[in-house]
């Protein structure tokens, strides 16, 4: 009795000092993008873009004052190491404080790195405790994350913010294959489907531009989607939000804005084989702009377009189809999961050469436009004089 | 550990409070009113407020009687209307010479114009009376002594309390007097039923104490239960209904209210109309009722006269101001030193900007800052009034403001203190618990995060549900559930569809075996 | 034995609350991968069988525990002996929830504090709700069992947009064995771990309700399985559930915009906690009844210091943990939950002849 109560009283200062996983929020560096990328000589390169949040308030309350020498609201490090939990930990040697990883917003893979795999980056980030699984997640083409990392925006104090900002934007247009942490964890050993990634690149030293998709095969990168590829990409795997399509018309052009769009994969099997691929989308959309001499008021009229809007639109699909059939032989659409789901027992013996049996089948494209609605007015501003 | 410490006390308390007058047996009164002088006298010797008065009159002297009162406690003016005069004006006039026996007949059934008129029959009873208020005729040859209740209106006028402020309803409130008091009481229900059992309590003071319930309605269990526990009450004073909280409360080792106090009629005829029994005291505005569940700390009466809705939603409301000052601070330090992860990214930016440059872990910021507050908050209690308003002004915005520019506490702090600090003071009977109980939170949030805070959480909950008041389990109708209970919980459902009264006061469980449970109680408490 | 009585509901929600315990971390119908509802499914209906055979076995003996019947059935000395052996599989089922616990935290929260700590922090809360008797655990588990389900709602609910709802196709992919193994894991955990209730079954104040009671909660813990498998497949894939350490944990950090994980870890906290009090109560029951000594009391602290001291002894690291939940406490558990509970209703069934069967049932 007597001994539990002294023990008890002896556990109290213990209680009072806080221990082992308390770590102040001052005591961390906030990361809040990181890139992966590989040297030359096989070694990683893991770069870290860490906010200072003091820093990051005076620049944002002092902007009216304009300070003379504001200390800079972010700062990047590089390091190399074998592994990449090798190279974080090894970075202490030249950061302050401990990093965290959880609030990374972007992760920037370096296109070295991807051609050898991203299996390793995946196996860290997962096995983490620490990471967010709603990072987006993108690959530099042209430059290394690092030189991407080191831009300094004017839009936004954080640069990771800003390309976070893009990638919503783009992603809005449906220009580029927004892909998160979770999707990589789910999709990377998967053989239904293989891994497409956004393409990020660098303009000058204060933007960058989001848009195109990385295919990867097996997890190392294979080739690039550009952005009308990934349109086509994204509407055949009911991925388009809305996006603009520009239409050629009669002595003009015509952009419509894509609504409502829907896409469904199918495989077709005759005698247990798998005889076509198929390709279904529904869309929607609104007339924005019309520059054109034709008058618009007649059904006719937006049934033409209609035609017109579902070839462009079957186009790119077609584009997108042929890339991935054709040159990078990779069943980025996930006609694999289709097969898995419904024909599992023909997919156990196909489940390892899907990639090239997906490559020479056929596909049928089916592309059902409709038009709603044509704004505020109805025939074009420009008429024949 | 405690049982030693409470054996000890029990020990004090039995060697002193030996008083002669009190102990002895009670004596009968001498026939002879010279005897009866000379042992008040010997009594009251050094009471400079004790008058006596002898009044001898009739033929040859022969009727006389002794009046003997305290001064200033009695009505002189009543006094010498209804009792001196007439008497005097009777024997004065009366032809006739009367045995000493009749004298004493004729004073009580005829002369005395009072309608408050008893006997006692000790010397010891008679003494009771004088020093509680009354004025005490002693005749001679008789063995009896007169009782006149000239009592002088004392304390003050029924008023608003101010420690319970409602915005619709009665605002009477109790008073200082306990007969007053009961006759608030009784005005609101005019029932033969509503019965107030006296008995005096303290060995020196006294004290009236009134236990109060309805018959049919209270639990004839429950009422027992009460008067035994009361009657066990050995001590010098009663001052206040809380001396007698902390005699008949069933577990003494916790931070709740396990027993109800008021100050408003209008809620104290509602719980004696729920079936629950009152303790008034004499001396004190508080009044106390048992059993108390914790539900009804988040019951107020204005939640019956106002519509069911608003009052469901701020019961609801109340109950989570209760968990943010319970446990707002807590999960601040939780959030900010342990959970850095669940924290949106813009948030922790803010967050790790305003801790910027702050010497302290939060967890001794909330600390300092949190008995900063608890200290002003005591300060201005027990400030006049006027004081006390400025110092909490000074407090609040200078000290808040300063430290923050200091650079001491940062501003989020401030706030979260501000909130909490608001926030505690919506559930009024469970302030002083949620005081203690935010420390431990806090102390487990340093130490383990949300995981220390909920461990903590399921302690306390535990606690809740052993803790019983007269047998009735404390987080009834919640747990045990009484589903026709919850009509008054959390969610109010209109007056008129209350049709049953709470059940939960007549448990099968608790009928019969309420003793037994409060033995069980303080056994395990003590272990 | 005590002579506190719980209510039907109370009841109700221990065995529901005992259920879910660790099985919110460890899913053990994960074996079968995506056809791990099927899994569910027959675990839980043969679990549910399994339990209304218990309620048969206290009904055939009112108000008697486990080791009172087990002394009655099997005589003095074999009784003793498997009342003895039971004790330690109730003490080895508490420190295996320790373990589970401590080793959850451990991963997902808190990586550099001791295991031990955590585990000892939270034995004294367990030991608090012990000692308070079964009747306060009663009243505490209808407090807390009911936030289990509606955290498991609110959790689905945010992530209601990133749903796959054809994830569980295709049927039987690897046939039918991994699926019967899956479920027969289900069966011994955790519904044939309801064994210990045998304990508390006595203390149920209206005897006529007990089939009724623990068949109802097998199935609503069933079902609330099944809520969580189809989520957890639904939003993660099949693929991702059988890498995942802690399944469901990664579903509540999936949500868009929050982060509901400290609500994952309330509702552990929950399960955890009634499943080890339930256990911790039953063991030190046992001993006390087996001595003969009158306030069990006095044996709670002995046996909560043994388990958490083996809870850290029992594995060497986390993968043993998962093999031992997936593989071995199969066999370790069929003879306490399946073979004696069986032989104690067959020989309760013979000694009570057949009019007091029929009375028992009505």
């Amino acid at each position: 009795m007597k001994i539990k109560k002294l023990a008890i009283v002896l556990m109290l200062p213990i209680l009072l000092t806080g221990c082992w996983d308390n770590v102040d929020l001052t005591e961390i560096n906030i990361v809040t993008a990181m890139g992966i990328d590989k040297a030359e000589d096989g070694k990683v390169i893991v770069t870290v873009q860490v906010v200072e949040p003091a820093a990051l308030q005076s620049t944002s309350s002092g902007q009216g004052g304009g300070g003379s020498t504001q200390p800079k609201p972010v700062f990047v490090e590089s390091y190399k190491g074998e592994t990449i939990s090798d190279a974080l930990i090894s970075m202490k040697s030249i950061v302050d404080k401990r990093l965290f990883l959880s609030t990374i917003q972007v992760l920037i893979l370096g296109e070295r790195f991807c051609k050898d795999g991203i299996n390793e980056a995946l196996d860290f980030l997962h096995r983490d405790y620490q990471s967010e699984y709603l990072t987006d997640v993108l690959v530099a083409k042209d430059v290394t994350p690092e030189q991407i990392l080191k831009i300094q925006s004017d839009m936004e104090a954080i640069p990771a913010m800003y390309i976070k900002g893009t990638i919503e934007n783009t992603a809005i247009r449906a220009k580029v294959k927004r892909t998160m942490l979770i999707n990589l964890f789910k999709d990377i050993k998967n053989k239904c489907r293989q891994v497409t990634i956004g393409q990020i690149t660098k303009v000058n030293e204060k933007t960058v531009k989001t848009e195109g998709t990385a295919v990867f095969r097996d997890g190392k990168l294979v080739g690039w989607l550009d952005q009308y590829q990934t349109r086509g990409y994204l509407f055949a795997t009911d991925k388009v939000k809305s996006t603009i399509v520009n239409i050629p018309v009669t002595n003009g052009k015509m952009s419509i804005e894509v609504l409502n769009s829907s896409g469904k994969l199918d495989v077709e099997f005759k005698n247990g084989e798998p005889a076509k691929l198929s390709i279904q989308v529904n869309l929607e959309g609104n007339i924005v702009e019309y520059i054109g001499k034709e008058t618009l008021d007649s059904p006719g009229d937006i049934y033409k377009l209609e035609k017109i809007l579902s070839q462009e639109v079957k186009k790119e699909i077609v584009m997108a189809l042929n890339k991935a059939q054709k040159d990078y032989s990779s069943d980025i659409f996930g006609f694999g999961t289709v097969v898995h789901k419904y024909h599992p027992h023909y997919w156990e013996k196909v489940m390892d050469e899907w990639n090239d049996v997906f490559s020479k089948l056929p596909a049928e494209i089916k592309v059902d436009a409709k038009i709603r609605r044509a704004g505020l007015i109805k025939s074009p501003m420009m008429k024949d004089e | 550990m405690f049982r030693k410490i409470k054996r000890r006390l029990r020990v004090g308390s039995q060697q002193d409070n030996i008083d002669t007058i009190y102990t002895g047996i009670d004596e009968p009164l001498p026939r002879n009113i010279e005897r009866v002088k000379e042992r008040l006298n010997e009594i009251f010797s050094e009471c400079s407020d004790y008058i006596q008065r002898e009044i001898v009159c009739g033929e040859d002297g022969s009727v006389r009687i002794l009046v003997s009162y305290i001064e200033g406690f009695v009505d002189k003016k009543i006094l010498n209307q209804d009792v001196v005069r007439p008497i005097l004006d009777y024997f004065s006039s009366a032809e006739r010479q009367d045995k000493a026996k009749r004298v004493y007949q004729l004073i009580k059934e005829c002369i005395i114009s009072n309608n408050e008129v008893r006997e006692v029959e000790s010397l010891q009873q008679a003494v009771y009376k004088i020093v509680s208020g009354d004025a005490v005729l002693f005749v001679d040859g008789s063995k009896s002594a007169l009782v006149v209740g000239v009592k002088a209106p004392q304390g003050r006028q029924v008023e608003e309390p101010d420690t319970e402020v409602s915005i619709r309803g009665p605002r009477e409130g109790f008073v200082e007097n306990l007969a007053t008091n009961m006759v608030l009481i009784r005005k609101r229900i005019k029932t033969p039923n509503l019965k107030f059992e006296m008995m005096q309590l303290g060995i020196q003071t006294k004290t009236d104490v009134c236990i109060c319930y309805i018959k049919g309605i209270a639990n004839e269990e429950i009422v027992k239960e009460v008067r035994k526990r009361v009657k066990k009450i050995r001590g010098d004073a009663i001052l206040d209904t809380g001396y007698i909280e902390q005699y008949i409360t069933d577990n003494r080792l916790t931070l709740f209210p396990v027993v109800g106090n008021s100050e408003k009629c209008d809620k104290l005829v509602a719980k004696l109309l729920e079936g629950r029994v009152a303790i008034l005291c004499d001396g004190t505005p508080y009044v106390i009722t048992v059993p108390h569940l914790f539900i009804e700390s988040i019951q107020t009466s204005d939640d019956y006269y106002d519509h069911a809705f608003f009052a469901s939603f701020m019961r609801v409301l109340r109950f989570l101001a209760l968990l943010i000052s319970n446990l707002l601070p807590a999960m601040y330090v939780a959030l900010v030193s342990f959970h850095h992860t669940v924290i949106p990214f813009k948030l922790i930016i803010t967050l790790a900007a305003s801790r910027q440059g702050i010497p302290f872990s939060p967890f001794v910021e909330a600390i300092l800052m949190i008995t900063a507050f608890e200290l002003l908050r005591e300060a201005g209690v027990r400030m006049p009034r006027p004081i006390g308003q400025a110092l909490s002004i000074v407090g609040a915005i200078v000290l808040g403001e300063a430290s923050v520019n200091a650079g001491i506490a940062s501003n989020l702090m401030v706030i979260i203190v501000a909130i909490t600090a608001i926030c505690s003071f919506v559930v009024p009977p469970l302030i002083r618990a949620t005081m203690l109980l935010r420390f431990a939170f806090l102390i487990a949030a340093n130490f383990l995060g949300f995981l220390g805070i909920s461990l903590v959480a399921v302690t306390v909950i535990i606690h809740l549900c052993r803790l019983r008041s007269f047998g009735i389990p404390y987080m009834a109708p919640l747990s045990p559930l009484t589903a026709t209970d919850l009509k008054d919980s959390f969610i109010m459902v209109p007056i008129w569809a209350m049709i049953t009264r709470p059940k939960i006061l007549f448990q099968e469980d608790t009928r019969g075996t309420v003793g037994i449970k409060r033995q069980e109680v303080d056994k395990i408490s003590e272990d | 034995m005590e002579k506190a009585r719980i209510s039907s509901l109370q009841l109700f929600l221990l065995i529901t609350g005992f259920l879910f315990g660790s099985t919110l971390i460890l899913n053990p119908a994960t074996g079968a991968k995506n056809d791990g509802w099927l899994a569910i499914l027959i675990g839980g209906a043969v679990g549910t069988l399994l339990l209304a055979a218990y309620a048969s076995i206290a009904l055939l003996n009112p108000s008697k525990t486990l080791v009172e019947i087990l002394r009655d059935r099997f005589g003095k000395v074999i009784g003793n002996i498997i009342a003895i052996l039971y004790i330690w599989y109730f003490i080895h089922l508490a420190s295996l929830v320790f373990r589970n616990f401590g080793s959850f935290m451990l991963t997902t929260t808190y990586p550099k504090t001791p295991l031990e700590v955590i585990i000892a922090v939270f034995a004294l809360v367990v030991m608090y709700a012990v000692n308070s008797g079964v009747e306060v655990v009663g009243r505490m588990s209808e407090i807390l069992v009911p936030f289990v389900p509606v955290i498991a709602v609110i959790i689905s609910l945010g992530i209601l947009t990133v749903h796959d709802f054809t994830a569980f196709l295709p049927v039987l992919e690897n046939g039918i064995s991994p699926v019967i193994k899956a479920s027969l894991n289900l069966l011994t955990f955790p519904f044939g771990e309801t064994i210990v209730f045998l304990m508390i079954f006595p203390h149920l104040n209206k005897r006529e309700n007990l089939k009724k009671v623990s068949t109802l909660s097998a199935l609503s813990a069933t079902g609330l399985f099944l809520f969580i498998f189809f989520r957890d497949i639904t939003v993660l894939g099949s693929h991702l559930i059988y890498q995942a350490t802690f399944v469901p944990h990664l579903t509540s950090v999936l949500i868009p915009g929050i982060n509901l994980e400290p609500l994952f870890n309330v509702n552990l906290i929950i399960g955890g906690s009634i499943k080890v009090v339930i256990c911790m109560y039953a063991a030190v029951n046992g001993l006390n009844q087996l001595i003969g000594a009158n306030d069990y009391r006095k044996f709670t602290t002995a046996v909560a210091t043994f388990c958490v001291v083996l809870s850290i002894w029992v594995y060497e690291n986390i993968f043993e943990m998962f093999d031992w939940a997936e593989n071995i406490w199969l066999y370790y558990s069929i003879p306490f939950q399946i073979v004696i509970p069986l032989m104690l209703l067959f020989l309760s069934l013979i000694k009570k002849g057949n009019p007091a069967h029929e009375k028992s049932i009505e």
